[in-house]
C-alpha cells in the first residue's frame, strides 16, 4: 500500500461505473510536489473518467482522495477548486473577444467602489505574467494571440488559484514546435515552484521529454507506473495497447504507376500563402506533405479541393480539369478532403452517422427524386462495417463517438464519394493510437486500389509510415522532394531534419 | 449519469396534451371539447401551420424570418386585387409569386451579402409591412369570387374545414421535401453544421436562399387562406401571427439552433398555439389579457422544449 503522506494527491483505488459498465477498477497511483506525471492510455482507457472525477465533474463509486495526506472529499468543480486542483482543458475557455487580463479577473474582478478596477487587474495580470516569465501583453485581446500564446494565458488563468495540482489536458495538441517548447519551459518553471502537474497527451516523445514518470492506463486499471529515464515509446505503446506495434512502413500493394497521374496541379498560388505550386499524385501512390503550422499546406489541399479558389493555377483529374473553388464540382469529379478539425469541419455532431457519411452524396442516393431510404441504411452500413466503426448503430449521433470514430466517420463520408483522389489534412490528429494504425492501414489501402493520396501531416511518424512520396513545404513552396523509389530515405528523422532546415 | 427520459424529443405532444386537458377542464361547460370547436380551432390555426411549415425550413437551416406576417398580408391583398379582374387560379398564383419574391429578396441578402437573417428580415419586415399598407392604401379589399372563398377559406367538405384539408396537404408537402429529399438532408446538414456541409460540397449560400424563398412562399400561402377565410384582404393580416409562427416550430421540436426538426411536430405545435388562442378567449379574457397569458405561456412552452442541458 502506497502511504498517504509525501504525495501533493494520491488516488488510491479508484472505482467508477456507469450502468453495468466499469470504467475504473481500481486505480492507485500518486503525484509528488514538483513532480510532472505524464498519463496515458487510449480512448476508452479510463483517462478522461479519472480526470473527470479529480475535477469534480463526476463522483467516484469507491476509492479514496488524498491531498497533501488528508483525505479530501471532491462533489463538485468548487470542491476540486477549493482544494487546490486546477484543470486546462482541451477545449480553450477563455473569451476571445475579450483582453487578456479581463479573461484572466472574469468572475473575480478587483473591485473599488463597486465598479471594476481596471488598473489593479491589469496591474496584477502584468505581475503574473512576469512572475511566470511570459510575454504576452494583458491589454491584447485574446483573438489576436497565437494559440500557444492562448494556451499559456489559459495555463497562467488556472494558476491564479493557486493550485497544488495543476492538469493539463493535451496542452500541446494544436501548438507548432516552438509553442511546445515554449510551454514546457514554463512547465519547468511551474515544477521549480513545487507545484505538481498532470500532462495528459498521446505524444510520447513529449511525455520522456517533459514528464518525470509516466502512468499508463488501460482498461480502467494502472498497466504501467515508473520513471521515464530510459524508458521507450515502444514500451509505453506496448504497455497502452498490450501488444507489439510495427510502425514502420506500410508497404503499398502493388507498385506506384508512374505513368500517368490520377491528379495534377499547375502552377497554383493563393494570397501569399501557396506560391505556384505544381505537383503530380499517381495512382497507387501516397504523397506527403510535411510542413510546419503556417507553411501554406492546409491553404494547398484546400485550393486543389476548390474552398478556397486560386488565384492562378489549374488542377487536373485523370487529365480532365477541375474547376476551381467548387467543392461540389471536385466531389462529382472524385476528390474528397478529410479536413484538419473534424468537429469544426468535419462532422455535423446532433446528426446520425448515416445523415453524416452521405451528406456530400444525397442526391446521388434518390429514386425518383425521393431519397431511397434502404439504398442510404445499406451503404452505410457497409461503409461502417468496413471501417469496423464502433457504435449502437448507423443512426447513433456522432456527437457520442470517440474521437477515432468521430474520424472514422469522416472517412467514411469521403469514401462514400468514390473517390479518386484523396486529400487528407492531419487525419489522425488526436486519436489514440489504436485507432491511428488503424487508419493508417485504411489509407494505404485506399491507395491500393488505384487512388491517389495527398497527405498532410505534422507527425513525421505518419508520414514515414505512409508516404511513397514526401514533399517539404515551407512558406508556400516546395522546397524539397523525398521519393522512396528514388532511394532517399524517408523517416522521422530525415523528415524532422528537412522541416527544420528547409 | 442513468439515462434520462428524454422528454424534450415528445415536448411537442406533452403540451399538446396538457393544454387539451386544461382547457377541456377550465371550460367544460362552454363547449371547448365540441366537434365545432375543435374544428374551430383548426380552421383558425391553418394559417400559422401553413406559415409554420416553410418557417421549419428557415429554422432548420440556421435562419430565421421575421417578415412572415408582413408577406402574409402582401400576398392576401394582392391576391384579392388580383380577383378582381381574373378568376382565382391566377389570383393565387399572383399572391404565391408575391410571396416568392419577398422569400427570394430576403434569401438573396441573407446568402449573398452574408447578413444574418434575423437582421435581414427584422429590416424587409418593415419595408414589406409598408408595401403591403402602400398596395391599398390602407382600404381593405373585398372578395366575391365564391369559389376562391369556398376552396381556400370558408368552405367545408362534408364535415371537414377546406382550411385543414389544406393544412394536411402542405403538411406533406412540407414533409416529403424536408425528409425525403436531397434538398431536405443539405437543409439540416447546413443548420447542423455550416462548415462541415461547405466542405461535403453542399451549396450553403443556394440552399440558405431556397429556404427563405419556402418560408416567403408558404407565408403567402397563408395569406391566400386568410384572404379565402375572411372573404377580403386587409393589411392587418398576419400582423401578430410571427410570434406564433416561430414559436409553433419551437414547441413542434425543430431546433433553435438549426439541423434538426420535424414538420409534423411543427403542426402539432401550431395547433397547440391554437387551441391557447381559443381557450383563452373562450375564458372570456380581454385582448390585452389574452395578449399577455398567451405570451408567457408560450414562453413556458418554448423554454421546455429548448432548455440546453447544462453540462461541461
Amino acid at each position: 500500500m502506497v502511504d498517504e503522506k509525501g504525495y501533493a494527491l494520491l488516488l488510491k483505488d479508484i472505482h467508477k461505473s456507469f450502468f453495468q459498465n466499469e470504467v475504473l477498477k481500481g486505480i492507485t497511483f500518486g503525484i509528488r510536489k514538483g513532480e510532472v506525471l505524464g498519463l496515458l492510455g487510449s480512448n476508452g482507457a479510463g483517462k478522461s473518467t479519472l480526470m473527470k472525477i479529480v475535477a469534480g465533474v463526476y463522483r467516484l463509486d469507491q476509492g479514496h482522495i488524498y491531498m497533501d495526506g488528508r483525505e479530501v472529499s471532491i462533489k463538485n468543480a468548487a470542491d476540486a477548486s477549493a482544494c487546490g486542483i486546477a484543470m486546462v482543458y482541451q477545449e480553450f475557455s477563455l473569451i476571445p473577444t475579450m483582453t487578456v487580463g479581463e479573461n484572466l479577473f472574469l468572475n473575480r474582478e478587483k473591485k473599488k467602489a463597486g465598479l471594476i478596477d481596471d488598473k489593479k487587474c491589469r496591474a496584477m495580470a502584468k505581475k503574473a505574467f512576469e512572475e511566470f516569465g511570459i510575454d504576452v501583453d494583458p491589454d491584447e485581446y485574446v483573438e489576436n494571440l497565437s494559440i500557444g500564446n492562448q494556451q499559456l494565458v489559459e495555463i497562467v488563468k488556472a494558476l491564479m488559484h493557486k493550485p497544488s495540482v495543476l492538469v493539463l489536458d493535451e496542452p500541446t495538441a494544436s501548438l507548432t514546435h516552438k509553442e511546445i517548447q515554449l510551454l514546457f519551459a514554463f512547465v519547468e518553471r511551474l515544477k521549480k515552484q513545487g507545484i505538481a502537474i498532470i500532462f495528459i497527451s498521446h505524444h510520447m516523445q513529449e511525455i520522456i521529454q517533459i514528464c518525470d514518470r509516466a502512468v499508463v492506463l488501460r482498461n480502467g486499471m494502472v498497466e504501467m507506473d515508473q520513471s521515464t529515464s530510459g524508458l521507450s515509446v515502444g514500451a509505453m505503446v506496448e504497455a497502452m495497447i498490450g501488444k507489439k506495434l510495427n510502425q514502420k512502413y506500410l508497404q503499398p500493394g502493388s507498385p506506384v504507376n508512374y505513368e500517368k497521374p490520377v491528379l495534377r496541379v499547375e502552377h497554383v498560388s493563393w494570397s501569399d500563402k501557396v506560391k505556384d505550386i505544381s505537383f503530380e499524385v499517381y495512382p497507387g501512390e501516397i504523397v506527403g506533405i510535411a510542413g510546419l503550422l503556417g507553411s501554406g499546406r492546409t491553404e494547398l489541399a484546400k485550393c486543389i479541393y476548390g474552398l478556397i479558389k486560386p488565384d492562378e493555377g489549374k488542377v487536373f483529374l485523370d487529365s480532365g480539369e477541375v474547376p476551381t473553388g467548387k467543392p461540389w464540382m471536385s466531389i462529382a469529379k472524385g476528390i474528397s478532403f478529410v479536413p484538419e478539425n473534424r468537429r469544426k469541419s468535419g462532422i455535423v455532431g446532433i446528426h446520425s452517422i448515416q445523415y453524416n457519411m452521405l451528406m456530400p452524396i444525397w442526391k446521388r442516393m434518390t429514386k425518383r427524386f425521393l431519397i431511397d431510404e434502404k439504398k442510404c441504411a445499406e451503404d452505410a452500413e457497409a461503409m461502417r462495417e468496413k471501417l469496423q466503426l464502433k457504435c449502437t448503430g448507423i443512426e447513433q449521433e456522432v456527437q457520442y463517438l470517440s474521437g477515432g470514430n468521430q474520424q472514422k466517420a469522416v472517412f467514411a463520408k469521403s469514401l462514400l464519394i468514390q473517390p479518386k483522389m484523396l486529400l487528407l489534412d492531419d487525419p489522425t490528429v488526436g486519436i489514440d493510437v489504436e485507432a491511428k494504425a488503424a487508419i493508417a492501414r485504411l489509407i494505404r489501402s485506399i491507395a491500393d486500389e488505384n487512388n491517389g493520396v495527398l497527405l498532410i501531416s505534422s507527425e513525421m511518424e505518419e508520414l514515414e509510415r505512409l508516404c511513397d512520396r514526401v514533399l517539404i513545404l515551407s512558406k508556400g513552396e516546395i522546397k524539397k522532394e523525398l521519393c522512396r523509389n528514388k532511394g532517399d530515405e524517408i523517416t522521422e528523422a530525415v523528415l524532422a531534419e528537412a522541416i527544420q532546415t528547409a | 449519469m442513468a439515462k434520462k427520459f428524454d422528454y424534450k424529443k415528445y415536448i411537442v405532444y406533452i403540451s399538446f396534451v396538457i393544454v387539451l386537458v386544461v382547457f377541456s377542464i377550465l371550460l367544460r361547460d362552454k363547449g371547448f371539447l365540441s366537434y365545432g370547436n375543435m374544428m374551430n380551432i383548426l380552421r383558425q390555426t391553418a394559417m400559422i401551420s401553413v406559415a409554420a411549415v416553410g418557417m421549419t425550413f428557415a429554422i432548420s437551416a440556421g435562419l430565421i424570418d421575421l417578415s412572415t406576417g408582413a408577406v402574409v398580408a402582401i400576398s392576401a391583398l394582392v391576391t384579392a386585387l388580383a380577383l378582381r379582374v381574373t378568376g382565382w387560379f391566377p389570383a393565387v398564383l399572383a399572391g404565391m409569386l408575391a410571396g416568392l419574391a419577398c422569400g427570394f429578396f430576403n434569401g438573396l441578402i441573407v446568402a449573398k451579402v452574408r447578413i444574418p437573417a434575423f437582421l435581414v428580415t427584422l429590416g424587409t419586415s418593415s419595408v414589406y409591412a409598408g408595401i403591403a399598407r402602400t398596395i391599398t392604401n390602407l382600404e381593405a379589399v373585398p372578395i366575391t369570387n365564391a369559389r376562391f372563398n369556398f376552396v381556400f377559406g370558408a368552405g367545408d367538405i362534408g364535415p371537414i374545414s377546406t382550411l385543414f384539408l389544406w393544412t394536411i396537404v402542405i403538411m406533406i408537402l412540407g414533409h416529403i421535401l424536408y425528409r425525403k429529399t436531397p434538398f431536405g438532408r443539405a437543409v439540416l446538414a447546413v443548420g447542423g453544421n455550416e462548415v462541415a456541409a461547405r466542405y461535403s460540397g453542399i451549396k450553403v449560400e443556394k440552399i440558405k436562399l431556397w429556404a427563405m424563398t419556402i418560408c416567403g412562399m408558404t407565408a403567402a400561402f397563408a395569406g391566400i387562406l386568410y384572404a379565402g377565410r375572411l372573404n377580403g384582404a386587409r393589411y392587418t393580416l398576419g400582423e401578430n401571427d410571427n410570434m406564433s409562427v416561430i414559436a409553433a416550430v419551437v414547441i413542434g421540436g425543430t431546433s433553435f439552433s438549426g439541423g434538426k426538426g420535424t414538420i409534423v411536430g411543427t403542426i402539432i405545435g401550431s395547433i397547440v398555439i391554437g387551441m391557447l388562442n381559443n381557450g383563452l378567449l373562450l375564458m372570456g379574457l380581454s385582448v390585452s389579457e389574452q395578449m399577455m397569458a398567451r405570451g408567457l405561456i408560450i414562453i413556458l412552452a418554448v423554454s421546455l422544449s429548448l432548455r440546453e442541458k447544462i453540462e461541461n
